[in-house]
């Protein structure tokens, strides 16, 4: 998984890319400290993310755990086909606003 | 159902350097050993498999390997096309418990709070750096049939006791525990092995 990101005051944009699992766990908390510190509002960008697994997925929970503590506003978009589908059918779609 | 090559020739490729498994799996055999992985001396070719890949953990992290070996059972097994999408979700789950949970020995529980999972990542980043955890390895057999394909994967961890998980019983959104219950929705039959180091997936047209 690569990732990059874009600051604008209190917004940042966040673009995920490649396959995102397991093979990516050791980089979570600085994924999680890097995306949803001192911002009010993350946009995730998942256009270019191919695929994830259940591991992948606990990636984002722990960004929703983030929020919750800090206030942080949550948003997801472009997620197409099997990311789509997987997130989704996970319930994701109940913890972050979808476009 | 075809039966291209004999599972007893085997080639040996360095899971180290491999860059693209799939193209190290177009070789004519019917077993693939990563030299890079440790134990040989023990580990005697599954006479009845089909395809057999045996992996280090490094190269199971490094690399894609639900991809190639999907893509290599559908080379092989033309017939089994229409199950190509399972058998991939339910390999990169299998193999990614494998990795984790079995070899890498990783308490998944850690995951439940941000303070754990750093623990977590970083007992993750040693040890897949340590040679001691990173070349034990991933052993996948793949035994064809007319009406589908069983698939195992087997680590050399702790093993586990599994858990009685249903392909229905979509749990809330969670940190760790899905990965199971994915791979229950992929499959027709799901059964463990070896005190939980062996999972066996039946997939079925």
């Amino acid at each position: 998984m690569q990732f990059t990101t874009k600051r604008d005051g209190n917004r940042i944009d966040v673009a995920v890319s490649g396959r995102l699992t397991f093979a990516d766990a050791a980089t979570f908390p600085q994924f999680v400290d890097q995306v949803t510190k001192g911002v009010g509002i993350c946009d995730f960008d998942l256009r270019e993310l191919s695929f994830i697994d259940s591991t992948g997925m606990s990636l984002f929970v722990h960004v929703y755990d983030a929020a919750q503590v800090s206030g942080l506003k949550i948003v997801v978009r472009n997620a197409t086909g099997p990311v789509s589908d997987t997130l989704r059918k996970a319930r994701f779609d109940t913890l972050f606003e979808f476009k | 159902m075809s039966r291209t090559t004999g599972p007893q020739e085997f080639a040996a490729f360095d899971g180290g350097k491999v860059e693209d498994l799939r193209q190290s799996l177009e070789t004519p055999t019917g077993v693939w050993i990563d030299i890079a992985s440790t134990g040989h001396g023990a580990f005697q070719i599954p006479p009845d498999a089909d395809l057999v890949l045996r992996i280090s953990t490094a190269a199971a992290i490094r690399l894609d390997v639900a991809d190639a070996v999907a893509w290599t059972v559908m080379e092989r097994f033309h017939h089994l096309q229409p199950l190509e999408s399972e058998i991939r979700c339910a390999l990169q789950e299998s193999v990614g418990n494998a990795v984790i949970h079995g070899n890498l020995a990783l308490d998944g529980s850690l995951r439940a709070t941000l303070e754990g999972l750093r623990i977590f990542s970083a007992t993750m980043e040693q040890r897949q750096s340590d040679p001691a955890f990173a070349g034990l390895p991933i052993t996948i057999c793949a035994r064809a049939r007319q009406d589908g394909i069983d698939i195992s994967v087997e680590d050399m961890g702790g093993g586990f006791t599994p858990p009685n998980i249903q392909a229905d019983s979509i749990p809330a959104v969670a940190a760790s525990g899905h990965g199971l219950t994915i791979i229950h929705r992929c499959c027709a039959q799901l059964r463990f092995d070896s005190g939980g180091r062996c999972i066996i997936m039946g997939f079925r047209l």
